[in-house]
């Protein structure tokens, strides 16, 4: 079972998390991409510590003996899976920076060039 | 048939005056342009001083990203041939001619200038030459082909690879990453001998600290590339 204790503790803390995600995306400092997906996350552990009799059942379907630590390592791998998304996320990011800075370099240098023929007409 | 020598340039305020000379006199037939990759020191007010061609990127994108921005360039205007030759004075202008003859005479995608075939010249130093040949044997064993000198500088592509490069080109460590990958689609390499001096100024940009990470990055961009199709 959970204790009583933190049980209000998970769900005090996962409930802030939720205002400031909430609150992130109406100020339009996170992209519903990535709010969407710590929504999910900080829900999840949300529910399991509002209703410990999930946990239960989900931690000795999983073979864990102590519930508390179901909901550790859940939120451990949920964390894991947006982490990951957040590199991939990066990296496609910075290709297209990659590609923006080179297009922004010919572009410059094609400009000056014209100026220059024009310059000289 | 319009020909581009790509010049990458991090702080090489030192060589790439001579490196320009060399090209102008020796390599008529060409176009270049260097590609100031936030060079630190003054090579880009060099560039302006003395009326160089050059592209200046606007944010630092390391060795694979400025030569990618070349050939970029290469691909936007129109060139048929554009080779890759590094501006700190280890390359000799006067094999760019022969490059693009053997080029079309092979009918080859690629041209590697190798300082390893007739072994003659500034041959690296013997850590490294052990490295490069750890390379070769590497790509001996994914590829099945003999690259004497996969980490070498000096490539000449025609425009179908040169498209291809537009598309996809490494961001570090480029060279014998790249030549898995466009064996791999069946693009055709050859090498030449070709004789390279020492530096002359700056530093090498592999230092001997970053080389373990060099070769386990490298040799792992290879297998993946191995595998991409």
């Amino acid at each position: 079972m959970l204790a009583f204790r933190t049980q209000v503790m998970m769900i005090a803390i996962m409930i802030a998390a939720i205002i400031c995600i909430i609150n992130m995306l109406r100020k339009k400092k996170l992209d519903f991409k990535f709010g969407l997906g710590w929504l999910f996350v900080a829900v999840c552990i949300l529910v399991l510590a509002a209703f410990p009799v999930l946990l239960d059942k989900i931690a000795y379907l999983a073979g864990i003996a102590s519930p508390v630590n179901m909901l550790f390592f859940l939120g451990f791998a949920l964390t894991v899976v947006l982490i990951f998304a957040l590199s991939i996320a990066v990296s496609r990011l910075s290709d297209r920076v990659k590609k923006l800075s080179q297009e922004i370099a010919i572009i410059r240098r094609d400009m000056y060039d014209r100026v220059t023929e024009l310059e000289m007409k | 048939m319009k020909k581009l020598v790509i010049i990458p340039a991090f702080n090489e305020e030192g060589n790439l005056e001579k490196t320009i000379q060399d090209i102008r006199e020796n390599a008529p037939g060409f176009d270049y342009v260097i590609v100031n990759d936030c060079s630190t020191d003054e090579t880009l007010a060099m560039c302006r001083r003395h009326g160089f061609s050059y592209l200046n990127l606007p944010i630092n994108l390391g060795i694979g990203g400025a030569v990618q921005t070349g050939y970029r360039y290469a691909y936007y205007h129109g060139y048929d041939i554009a080779v890759q030759f590094d501006g700190d004075g280890q390359h000799d202008a006067g094999y760019l001619e022969e490059m693009a003859r053997v080029l079309r005479k092979t009918g080859s995608d690629m041209v590697i200038g190798s300082r390893f075939i007739e072994k003659e010249g500034f041959q690296s130093s013997a850590i490294r030459r052990m490295g490069i040949r750890y390379f070769t044997v590497l790509i001996r064993c994914l590829t099945g082909r003999k690259i004497t000198d996969p980490t070498s500088g000096m490539r000449m592509v025609n425009r179908r690879l040169l498209k291809k490069f537009t598309e996809e080109y490494p961001k570090d460590y480029p060279e014998p990453e790249s030549v898995v990958t466009i064996i791999s689609e069946k693009f055709r390499v050859s090498e030449m001998p070709v004789v390279m001096r020492k530096r002359e100024e700056g530093t090498s940009s592999i230092s001997l600290r970053q080389s373990a990470y060099y070769m386990i990055k490298v040799s792992f961009a290879m297998v993946i590339a191995r595998m991409k199709k």
